[in-house]
């Protein structure tokens, strides 16, 4: 049938039909034309049978024009013009211009991205035939996805410099659009170091969700073209090395590292577990053909608290094409599983019981306590037998175990009348070496006591005094100094500002034992209102770091009120914060390191390799304008024997901000012991030994072979395959037309509206009226 | 000993008291010391108002606890409950409940750290008893009043006790509430205040029944002990295994 004719305005319609204008919707249209078909079949099957056969003949035609003339009113049909396109769905090209594209295809050969970039060059009449059926965008990627021209993606494939690699994020980027997408074509290595990878479940070689989802719901295959073959090059490489976030002493720990040995299928490879340079376990990891990498599972119980590099290496086999990658380094920080208080009491009382039940409920604590429950001049009306008193070990424990705990409390104690002296300097020695020692005042504790002059008068960070002046039995309300806004022991607040809100309500002491002077190098945290101690405030609380370890002197054994008195009040935090601020402090928790260093210096985009930390003085202020100083040992083998010209120092200085950087250009990979040494106007002001590992090789070339078996699974996920280049080419592919029609331009022209058609209705229904009663029917 | 002789060891004497004084006057504070508070609840009379007194001196003569010389003396209203953590409450009747708020401040009191030793000073009946129990149901509902087993610490913190006692000798037990791993209220039925009542001039102010001065020690031993016992809680449990847990550390 052949249209009416066509509106005018000069375009070009290349298509037309009907449609209803009728404004009721399409449900009302189709029951109101039931309805009429309906009862018009009614009323011509209730035509009277006496009539002649071409009076009802007449009356069915009246009827029928009459119904349609009402239905053509209702429903508004139209005649529709169109101008229909045809839209080609999209191919995506996708190629990697990571740095790993690099690397050469195959042994002695031209890079990968060489490889791609002529390929992609001969693939010129290909790539032009598919043009011809789809929309074709090119886009290189890295770690960032970049729509580019034609002739740009293949140029940009010959120079690849980027870090990183994130494959699923570049697919990401052109699956959406309103264009369908065919296919996504993408020419990588498949060396993948984001989530793709993560995600990837080498031993059922299928993804976890929700890239699995992802990749299924993507509705595009995803074809892989590989440069190179399917023999890979052969490399060892340890491709990773996982380390708990934290080790505890004594508890074994287990290391996971991943064995990549591309092109050795086959081959047993023994992988060796060292730690501090000292080969803790080897296995031996046989590659299956087919699976180039292996997971191989190591344990280690370290001993002792500290962090320090662990190594897993293979060895370098002969065609071995980078044996760079052959050794991986992780640090591994080693903490002991609870803190070890030993905490000693010259009698009980409140603070006594108070910081017990603390330690005792603290999970991380384990307390050992020593009270002394009866003086010599006790009077207790009993034979010993009838008393539950227990000696204490005490030879055992302050000469054979005291450096197995991280802190001592001495807690309202004087050690004189019990014949304690002796144990004194291994006491300090214990500090000296790392420990942390709290003594907490009180009426036989510091000048009360016989601190003065003994043994560990020197650790303390006050001098004390003697005579009446050394105590004082006012009560007074204690008062946070500047020192103990920042201290990590009495900066308990969010902010300077809640820190100071905290103390300001705190209870009343009753009293203080007075301290001569402060130490030099000693802070002052809390302290009197108004007495003084020399030239300053008398403290209630004073640090200091003593050789390696940590001293407090708490000058009251009133501090059970933070917690009992202030339950008046409601629940009251202060106590449990503060003693815990206390306890991680004196042992020596890595959090309140005053000198921090960053674990590794490796390659960072845009910036050149340097050792990065931060200072904080003994307050715990940054340290501006201090000279840093950084020396090397290599702690592994290979870059012992590489290293020339003597062990590498890194020298720099903090900024404004206690922070440094110092540059490490030019150092051999490897894990090294460093040496930290911090001066100030000359003076050293602070000394750290650490363990780091400098790793500024480009991530991206770890790994050299391609990552065939992430490929595979990629494609086999979305319903592609995968290709080698420049063996296979793109003619071979079959790509799916998901082409669409779409209709740029449509107008109307209404048939309905005619001037004739509602008196033509009314004059059909008119006749058919005045003809059915002359022919005598109702 | 000649004049010269007596004036000289007078003079040292002089200056020893002198000394031990100035000790004492070195202590960190009286505040400091051990105090128990009495608790005097709704205004009710102390049926044993001499006996904390001399509780406190044998506790400072026996150990080596820094005890105070007079007792306080509180209700579950004042604002200075919160400064004494060791309350003995004694009674020899019973009585009403006592005001939601004071319950609700003996609960906070408890949980935040505080102790509570409730003694009866009925010598037949535990109608004084009963009304503690009531307001410890009150207080922790959830939280039993149990009996302490001849192997809790109470019975051992200091003298080796068989069991509870006090003036009289109604149970061999004492009864006891744990909270958060504490017995941080303790009952005794047997008016322990009694046994340790004594007047200004030195007199007991009490018999001991049915034993007499024997039975008077061991309640100050009893006394000592639940002193000890609030002050040190499962010290002397832990001290027991101190041996193993170096042992262990040498592995």
């Amino acid at each position: 049938m052949s249209p009416p004719l066509p509106p005018g305005g000069g375009v070009a319609f290349n298509a037309w039909g009907v449609e209803l204008l009728t404004p009721f919707g399409p449900v009302l249209a189709a029951a109101a034309a039931f309805l009429a078909i309906a009862g018009l079949a009614l009323s011509l099957r209730g035509l009277h049978t006496f009539l002649l056969g071409w009076q009802r003949a007449a009356l069915a035609v009246l009827r029928t024009a009459a119904v349609l003339a009402a239905l053509a009113v209702f429903l508004e049909p139209a005649v529709v013009y169109k101008k229909v396109s045809r839209v080609r769905s999209r191919v995506a090209v996708l190629a990697d211009t990571s740095s790993s594209m690099a690397l050469p295809a195959s042994a002695g050969g031209p890079t990968r991205g060489d490889v791609v970039a002529a390929w992609t060059r001969r693939s010129a009449g290909d790539l032009q035939e598919l043009s011809a059926r789809y929309v074709l965008s090119y886009h290189t990627f890295d770690a960032d996805v970049r729509q580019v021209a034609a002739d740009a993606a293949a140029q940009a494939a010959a120079s690849p410099a980027g870090r990183g690699t994130d494959v699923l994020r570049a697919i990401d980027a052109v699956a959406g659009g309103e264009v369908p997408l065919s296919a996504i074509i993408v020419l990588t290595d498949g060396a993948d170091r984001a989530d793709l990878v993560r995600a990837f479940d080498g031993s059922s070689g299928a993804f976890r969700d929700p890239v699995s989802g992802f990749l299924r719901n993507l509705g595009a295959p995803v074809h892989v073209f590989i440069p190179g073959s399917d023999a890979a090059a052969p490399d060892v490489a340890v491709s990773s090395l996982s380390v708990p976030h934290v080790a505890f002493t004594g508890v074994e720990t287990d290391l996971g590292a991943i064995i990549s040995a591309g092109g050795f299928g086959g081959a047993e490879i023994p992988v060796t577990l060292r730690s501090g340079g000292q080969v803790i376990q080897t296995r031996t990891v046989r590659i299956a053909p087919g699976r180039p990498e292996q997971r191989v599972a190591f344990s280690l119980t370290p001993s002792k608290a500290a962090a320090g590099v662990v190594s897993v290496s293979a060895p370098v086999l002969s065609s071995d094409v980078e044996p760079e990658n052959n050794t991986a380094h992780a640090v591994l920080r080693v903490v002991r599983d609870r803190t070890r208080v030993l905490q000693v009491a010259g009698g009980p009382s409140w603070d006594v019981r108070f910081l017990r039940q603390f330690l005792k409920k603290s999970p991380g604590v384990d307390l050992i306590s020593f009270f002394i429950l009866r003086t010599l001049e006790s009077q207790v009306n009993a034979p010993d037998d009838e008393l539950s008193l227990i000696p204490f070990p005490t030879d055992e424990v302050f000469r054979g175990h005291i450096e197995t705990f991280d802190v001592v409390v001495f807690q309202d104690f004087n050690f004189s009348p019990y014949g304690m002296h002796g144990y004194l300097p291994g006491l300090a020695r214990f500090v000296e070496n790392g420990g942390g020692l709290l003594v907490v005042g009180g009426n036989r504790s510091l000048s009360t006591g016989e601190y003065r002059a003994s043994a560990i008068d020197h650790v303390l960070p006050v001098t004390l005094g003697a005579g009446d002046s050394a105590v004082s039995t006012d009560a007074f309300q204690p008062v946070l100094t500047a020192a103990g806004e920042v201290h990590p022991v009495t900066a308990l607040g969010a902010d300077p500002a809640g820190c100071r809100a905290l103390w300001r309500n705190t209870p009343a002491m009753n009293g203080l034992n007075v301290a001569a002077a402060v130490r030099v190098g000693a802070s002052v945290l809390l302290a009197h209102p108004f007495l003084k101690s020399g030239d300053q405030p008398a403290p209630l609380l004073a640090v200091r770091e003593h050789g390696r370890g940590r001293v407090a002197v708490l000058m009251t054994d009133e501090s059970w009120r933070f917690e009992f008195s202030e339950a008046a009040f409601g629940e009251s935090r202060l106590y449990r914060l503060f003693y815990d601020g206390m306890l991680r402090w004196l042992a020596g928790d890595p959090a309140f390191e005053r000198v921090r260093v960053d674990d590794a210096i490796t390659a960072d985009p845009g910036a050149p390799p340097a050792l990065r930390g931060a200072v904080r003085g003994a307050d715990f202020r940054p340290v501006p304008e201090a000279a840093v100083r950084v020396s090397l040992r290599p702690t592994d083998d290979r870059v012992s024997a590489g290293a020339a010209g003597g062990p590498p120092s890194l020298e720099g200085s903090t900024g404004p901000d206690g922070r440094f950087a110092l540059p490490a250009a030019g150092v051999p990979p490897g894990a090294y012991a460093a040496e930290l040494t911090v001066t100030k106007n000359g003076a050293e002001i602070a000394r750290a030994s650490r363990e780091i590992i400098i790793d500024t090789r480009d991530p991206e070339k770890t790994v050299p072979h391609p990552n065939i078996a992430l490929m595979k699974a990629l494609a086999a996920a979305s319903g592609g395959a995968v290709h080698f280049v420049p063996k296979d080419s793109l003619s071979s592919l079959r790509l799916p037309d998901r082409a669409r029609e779409v209709v740029d331009k449509k107008e109307h022209r209404p048939l309905w509206d005619r001037a004739w058609i509602i008196p033509a209705l009314c004059l059909t229904l008119a006749a058919e009226w005045f003809l059915r009663r002359r022919w005598g029917q109702q | 000993m000649d004049r010269r002789s007596f004036i000289k060891g007078l003079a040292a004497a002089a200056a020893c008291a002198a000394s031990c004084r100035a000790r004492f006057a070195h202590a960190i504070g009286e505040r400091s010391r051990l105090s128990i508070a009495a608790l005097a609840q709704g205004g009710r009379l102390e049926p044993r108002p001499t006996a904390l007194r001399r509780l406190l001196f044998e506790v400072g003569r026996r150990t080596s606890i820094a005890a105070a010389f007079e007792p306080a003396r509180v209700d579950l209203a004042s604002p200075d409950l919160f400064l004494h953590p060791f309350l003995f409450w004694s009674g020899a009747a019973g009585f009403d409940p006592i005001p939601e708020r004071d319950v609700l401040r003996l609960r906070r009191y408890i949980s935040a750290g505080g102790f509570l030793l409730a003694d009866s000073a009925q010598e037949n009946g535990d109608d004084f008893i009963d009304s503690v129990k009531r307001e410890m149901r009150r207080a922790f509902p959830v939280l039993p009043v149990q009996p302490l087993p001849p192997e809790h610490v109470v019975y051992k913190s200091f003298y080796m006790l068989r069991g509870a006692t006090g003036r009289v000798q109604k149970s061999d037990r004492l009864e006891g509430i744990t909270v958060d791993e504490r017995t941080a209220i303790v009952l005794s039925t047997n008016d322990l205040g009694g046994a340790w009542a004594r007047d200004n001039l030195g007199n007991w102010e009490h018999m001991v029944i049915p034993g007499g001065e024997a039975q008077r020690e061991l309640a100050f031993r009893l006394g000592t002990n639940i002193v000890m016992y609030a002050l040190c809680v499962d010290y002397k449990d832990d001290q027991v295994h101190i041996p193993f847990v170096l042992k262990r550390r040498k592995r």
